[in-house]
């Protein structure tokens, strides 16, 4: 058999390049079920008691009882939660501020959360936020530290872009809204976004936002939580940040919302200090319009109305979720 | 060539202009670190560190998105200082001292600032928390905040202390917006603002001073718009109109360019067009006692 100068034949040549050819096929089956193709895996949240809403009001000192409480009234946690599954929670834990001051989910309700998921054999907790402040102070200051203690569950600050992986956003956005044509903000902007990986692959991903105040966005709850798993935040204050909310909110579905209005940061937020209120309740659903709705009414400095907020308007002209609570399904009880 | 020498000028022009606006934003940074005590000037309190300085492209890294509506207000320059007993990081008192170009938007900012919080005599007008963990107050063209997380006795006395020596290092006027004389009496105290934009959640309401109302309850309030020309004023009324249109009861606003409504969410709506302005109530629990403060108020412009 001639050989080349540099000693492969043509046949081994092709040899080579046929299992090379074999090894990129097997290679690019790895990715089947990835999310290269930028939709997120999560399950879909489902209303098992016909409920939209849970909401139980209970004492300071009850907290983790109230939050399992609210998601056992809505159906439990094994509704959202599978045996095996990654589980990503997303609670707000991002500054340097302690529990009392409100800017971050109580570490007792996300505890809760994260010792039902426990129960219900989740096989990985990651609990993600991005923090702008010091996250290693962060984490200790607001108790998520404390929270996690002996679980299974980690805690990551995605501040990396390498942690990240590619979003289609304007594929799932609505391409008409109220019946006339619409262009999503990310596909006029040529918006590229990112989210965790983490999240792209998560089994069940649980939005866990506490009730707050935001100078910019008006309210800070389910909705506008998404911005805390997302790369590109810049282009979304350039472009339109509420515009941009709305449509992550098509595209990121967590599988269940626990809301955390045990306090409520009433001015000066997202970061704070400013004033608290303790309404001394958790809420879940799964429509995040719906949640963050209905928790507008703990905003009481403020006086917020969901109508003030164009996040809210937007996502329910999109038919992300229902805007008006008097057409909510409520289960509310004290403990 | 003449256009050749035209567009010569034109790149040097552009050039000069350049220059001329990067060192305003540079020497900002650095005439806001001038407000600031240094280690020892306030007795008890170190400096930790050196000071950060922020301009509108990076004060989402020190208040994420805070910063838009930081921004909304013309907002130039921020410096951000912490302060603690033993000079150690933590826990400290953050002094940000925000430069807004001029004191109507920093009295706008810090209105926003100081709603449900207790005032404190500083500055020009001061505000605290309820539980003393964070302070605002404006001069002249300057908002500063503070804020730390203990509520210790040391820290709160140190937070006021620190607050006074920055404001001591403040000159200028620190004169509040002329159209606040024009809100009609009943207001709750210290409850007025200066809203740059999105005034009662709608994008075609800017430029306009709001107040509570607490006879119409507990979260009414009544605005005052000020548009350049009262064509603006009228195209903001007509938005407003349509908007509202479907709600029930819409009606006229007898004697006056206005409509009122029970709108959805912010119940009894009055809204009325005068001159270049446009007045309004929401949130109102009374609709009589609306109208009638919306007549008080457009009277007062006249």
């Amino acid at each position: 058999m001639a050989k080349e100068k540099n000693g492969f034949s043509r046949r081994q040549f092709l040899e080579v390049a046929a299992g090379a050819g074999v090894l990129g096929g097997l290679y690019g089956l790895t990715f089947v079920g990835d999310t290269s193709f930028g939709k997120p895996r999560m399950r879909g949240g489902t209303k098992p008691h016909g409920y939209d809403l849970s909401v139980v009001e209970g004492a300071p000192n009850n907290y983790a009882k109230v939050t399992e409480r609210a998601i056992n009234e809505f159906g439990g946690i094994e509704k959202f939660v599978h045996k095996g599954d990654h589980v990503v929670l997303s609670p707000n834990m991002g500054w340097m501020r302690t529990p009392d001051q409100a800017a971050t989910t109580h570490p007792d309700v996300l505890r809760a959360v994260v010792q039902l998921c426990e129960k219900a054999g989740a096989r990985k907790i990651t609990c993600i936020d991005y923090t702008l402040d010091d996250w290693k102070l962060a984490f200790d200051i607001c108790g998520a530290n404390r929270a996690v203690a002996g679980t299974k569950a980690t805690l990551l600050s995605p501040t990396d872009a390498s942690l990240y992986k590619d979003i289609n956003i304007p594929a799932a956005v609505p391409k008409t809204m109220d019946g006339k044509p619409y262009e999503s903000r990310h596909h006029y902007n040529r918006i590229q976004q990112m989210i965790p990986h983490d999240i792209m692959l998560a089994d069940s991903f649980i939005c866990m936002p506490v009730v707050k105040d935001h100078e910019a966005a008006v309210i800070t709850i389910s909705m506008k939580k998404l911005m805390g798993n997302i790369w590109n935040r810049k282009d979304y204050h350039r472009y339109g940040l509420h515009d941009c909310i709305a449509e992550l909110n098509c595209a990121v579905r967590p599988t269940l919302i626990v809301a955390d209005a045990t306090r409520a940061l009433q001015t000066r937020g997202p970061k704070g200090p400013g004033e608290v209120t303790t309404p001394n309740k958790v809420v879940v659903g799964i429509d995040p319009v719906a949640v963050d709705s209905y928790c507008c009414q703990f905003l009481t400095v403020k006086g917020v109305t969901p109508d003030q907020v164009p996040h809210l308007m937007l996502a329910n002209q999109l038919g992300r979720g229902e805007i008006d609570i008097s057409k909510l399904k409520l289960n509310e009880i004290s403990v | 060539m003449r256009v050749g020498n035209w567009r010569g000028w034109m790149v040097v022009g552009v050039a000069v202009a350049l220059g001329w606006m990067m060192p305003v934003s540079r020497a900002s940074a650095a005439s806001l670190r001038t407000l600031l005590p240094a280690t020892g000037a306030v007795a008890g309190w170190k400096m930790v560190g050196a000071p950060k300085d922020y301009g509108p492209d990076t004060l989402y890294d020190l208040i994420d998105g805070g910063a838009d509506a930081v921004k909304e207000y013309a907002f130039l320059s921020c410096v951000d200082a912490r302060y603690s007993p033993n000079g150690r990081p933590n826990p400290s008192i953050d002094v940000n001292v925000y430069d807004m170009s001029n004191p109507l938007n920093a009295f706008g900012l810090f209105s926003q600032d100081r709603e449900g919080s207790q005032p404190v005599n500083v500055g020009a007008g001061g505000a605290r928390t309820t539980d003393g963990t964070g302070m605002s107050f404006w001069k002249g063209r300057y908002l500063i905040r503070l804020a730390s997380i203990s509520r210790s006795a040391q820290f709160k006395n140190g937070m006021l202390t620190l607050a006074r020596a920055v404001a001591a290092r403040i000159h200028g006027s620190s004169a509040q917006p002329e159209l606040l004389q024009k809100l009609p009496p009943g207001m709750k105290s210290a409850s007025e603002k200066y809203v740059k934009a999105n005034v009662a959640g709608h994008a075609f309401v800017s430029n306009a001073v709001t107040a509570r109302y607490p006879a119409l309850g507990a979260t009414a309030e009544l605005f005052i718009a000020q548009f350049p020309s009262a064509a603006g004023a009228r195209a903001a009324y007509q938005k407003y109109l349509a908007y509202e249109k479907g709600n029930r009861d819409l009606a006229p606003l007898k004697g006056e360019t206005g409509f009122s409504v029970l709108d959805r969410f912010a119940r009894n709506v009055v809204v009325a067009a005068r001159g270049p302005y446009l007045v309004g109530v929401v949130r109102a629990t009374n609709m009589p006692k609306a109208q009638a403060l919306v007549r008080a108020a457009a009277a007062k412009l006249k």
